[in-house]
């Protein structure tokens, strides 16, 4: 996988927020969100993207899919850089390029049936007839799991299984290559959970999709990425495959991450990594390596120098002076 | 050990325009000092009902139709709302899954500390504020003189939960109900929200109920776990007993659907289907509808409870083979 090339190239994005103040609207400071994000992202790839609220995940992808302004870097997709482009522009890669929500009810028109809601993307994007439109969106219900009937229904009379369904047929609509997944089961029940995640394996094998998964769920990372991208505080900490991650942590946030989930075995044996403390407010950002205010091994060194980003392995790569 | 919380036959019902919609099915369970009960299942099974039952904080559509609920030996159904709120926020509390809505935004952290020790413990300002000081010490909040004048807003999200454990607490309650305390939190938070929790029960021999629909959490505290499904109790038993030998389908399918962190070869199992309406009119038994052994007798007769343990129950027509069996070797 690593040596053909990569869909999406994101290199050095920067990604800050202004903080606005006074009568004249002064820009007094930055929120950086995403701070210096290099990554790759192969064909056909799962790439999760992990790290607790407030760490700039979700502002990662909506910045690679053009959502928010690029603050400096550059995002190229099959090699034609997209950064910075106009929104007429942008037109043709949105089709390529798609997103589910955590919540796909907040996205739905209360007022609009499901079917409705599904053939919007055919009349912006094709010059499909009605009742070719209407076939399509039939299609697509059936894809991921609906029955046709549904087409005349409201969102209210769904339940969150069955909206995410519906958030999900209306990302692969276009039949796109790329989507990025925010959060996309995490407000479900396990049970549901599961069978959204099966879905969007076996779509990931009919439409030959590459996902960017965004979760805070490390366990539901795992077992869907092949690939995962820990990020903290709007920074790259580590990046690896699943399973080097998963068996050989690099990096003492993610081994504190890793050891905080609660494993359904009763009477396991506690071996915690107590992290101290919260996230720092990205708007006064720290000096040195962002973690170092809750990190149990800082020196001196992580007080002052940004630790930089290198491949430690075969593409294992890590952000900490002290690997 | 001591028994603390006695519930039977608890049925707690919505009245709306068209029907009265029984949430709660005549459910019944106990909890002892210094123990902690775990309450699972998928949103909409009633866990939350059951919580808000206790506490008797249902909303105003809602009551407790029949069944009886004993705290110490104290009958709850039957007192008024004057007498149930000199029991909330002093022998029971309770904390909420978003701290944000259940703190009042326009107080300080301070004056929403000392409300529960000036109304239930008659304390002064003075007093009140030293105790809540303490109060902020106990639960790990660096810097606690300064967060006394603060307000919610200003506090992240761990913080905020810390002063709502702080609050509850403020009047060492022997049953504190936990509803979802740390769903809205980060894995690293949520450790030291779980860690303080548990802490602070063994402290205080408090009776814990926590509600929650993660498994893995399920695991680190409960002492038993209560499996609950559109209504109803469908296993209960100690949680080793639960996870490593669970008897209902339900519980199986739960277990099954919790992708695992160590294992990379975890296959996932889903349960099909979803929870059945609240309204929907079920014959038999009801999970059968998305129970891979369902049998006519289950779609025709409801099971009853059967006992695999002495503390251990389930509720599913395949434990009578298992629990006939026994009997007959027992007695052969």
């Amino acid at each position: 996988m690593t040596n053909q090339q990569p869909l999406l190239e994101v290199k050095n994005v920067k990604k800050y927020f202004p903080i606005k103040s006074g009568l004249l609207k002064r820009t007094i400071g930055n929120v950086q969100a995403v701070e210096n994000v290099s990554i790759d992202v192969y064909e056909g790839e799962t790439l999760g993207v992990v790290g607790e609220s407030g760490c700039g995940k979700s502002t990662f992808g909506r910045t690679v899919l053009g959502l928010e302004d690029l603050t400096d870097g550059s995002i190229s997709f099959r090699g034609e850089e997209i950064g910075g482009l106009s929104e007429r522009k942008l037109k043709k890669f949105k089709r390529e390029m798609q997103m589910i929500f955590q919540d796909p009810y907040a996205s739905l028109n209360p007022r609009q049936r499901i079917g409705d809601a599904l053939e919007e993307a055919f009349i912006i994007h094709t010059d499909l007839s009605k009742k070719e439109r209407v076939k399509r969106v039939k299609a697509l219900l059936n894809e991921v799991g609906l029955k046709e009937e549904y087409y005349e229904r409201y969102p209210h009379e769904f339940s969150g299984g069955q909206r995410q369904r519906i958030g999900i047929a209306r990302a692969i609509a276009l039949n796109p290559s790329f989507i990025v997944c925010d959060e996309a089961v995490s407000a479900l029940d396990v049970s549901v959970q599961a069978q959204i995640i099966k879905l969007l394996k076996k779509l990931q094998q009919s439409h030959q999709l590459t996902y960017l998964f965004i979760s805070h769920d490390l366990g539901v990372v795992r077992h869907v990425c092949d690939r995962v991208l820990v990020m903290y505080l709007g920074a790259t900490a580590e990046l690896a495959t699943s399973d080097q991650l998963y068996k050989n942590p690099l990096h003492p946030y993610t081994k504190a991450l890793l050891s905080a989930i609660p494993r359904p075995i009763p009477g396991r044996k506690k071996e915690r990594i107590r992290l101290e403390g919260d996230l720092p407010n990205p708007s006064n950002y720290p000096k040195g390596c962002p973690f170092h205010t809750r990190c149990p091994l800082a020196t001196e060194q992580c007080k002052q120098e940004r630790p930089e980003w290198r491949e430690v392995e075969d593409g294992h790569f890590v952000a900490c002076h002290e690997v | 050990m001591e028994q603390l919380l006695q519930v039977n036959n608890l049925v707690t019902q919505f009245r709306t325009a068209e029907d009265n919609l029984t949430a709660v099915r005549g459910i019944s369970f106990s909890v002892n000092k210094g123990e902690t009960l775990c309450i699972v299942g998928e949103s909409g099974c009633g866990k939350s009902i059951t919580s808000l039952s206790l506490m008797g904080l249902l909303p105003s559509n809602g009551s407790i139709s029949s069944g009886s609920i004993k705290l110490n030996d104290e009958e709850l159904t039957s007192k008024t709302e004057e007498e149930l709120r000199r029991l909330r926020g002093n022998k029971m509390s309770m904390i909420f899954q978003e701290p944000m809505t259940a703190l009042n935004p326009v107080f300080t952290i301070g004056y929403q500390l000392r409300e529960p020790l000036m109304i239930h413990r008659n304390m002064s300002k003075r007093e009140a504020d030293v105790k809540a000081l303490d109060l902020l010490n106990q639960v790990g909040i660096p810097d606690p003189k300064k967060r006394l004048k603060q307000y919610p807003h200003e506090l992240s999200g761990g913080m905020r939960q810390r002063v709502m454990i702080a609050m509850a607490l403020a009047c060492k309650p022997s049953l504190l109900i936990a509803d979802e305390p740390t769903t809205a939190l980060d894995v690293t938070i949520q450790a030291q929200i779980l860690d303080l929790i548990d802490d602070l029960k063994q402290e205080l021999d408090m009776g814990v109920i926590f509600v929650t629909h993660d498994m893995g959490v399920v695991a680190e505290i409960a002492d038993r776990v209560m499996v609950m499904y559109a209504g109803e109790v469908v296993e209960v038993g100690e949680v080793e007993e639960v996870f490593n030998a669970p008897k209902h389908p339900y519980t199986k399918g739960l277990l099954a659907s919790v992708p695992n962190v160590d294992d990379e070869f975890h296959q996932l199992e889903s349960i099909s289907g979803s929870l059945p309406n609240i309204n929907e009119k079920i014959d038999g038994c009801r999970f059968h509808k998305r129970c891979p052994l369902a049998t006519d007798q289950c779609r025709e007769q409801s099971p009853p409870i059967f006992s695999v343990s002495e503390t251990h129950q389930s509720k599913c027509w395949l434990q009578q083979e298992v629990t006939e069996n026994d009997k007959s070797t027992a007695t052969s």
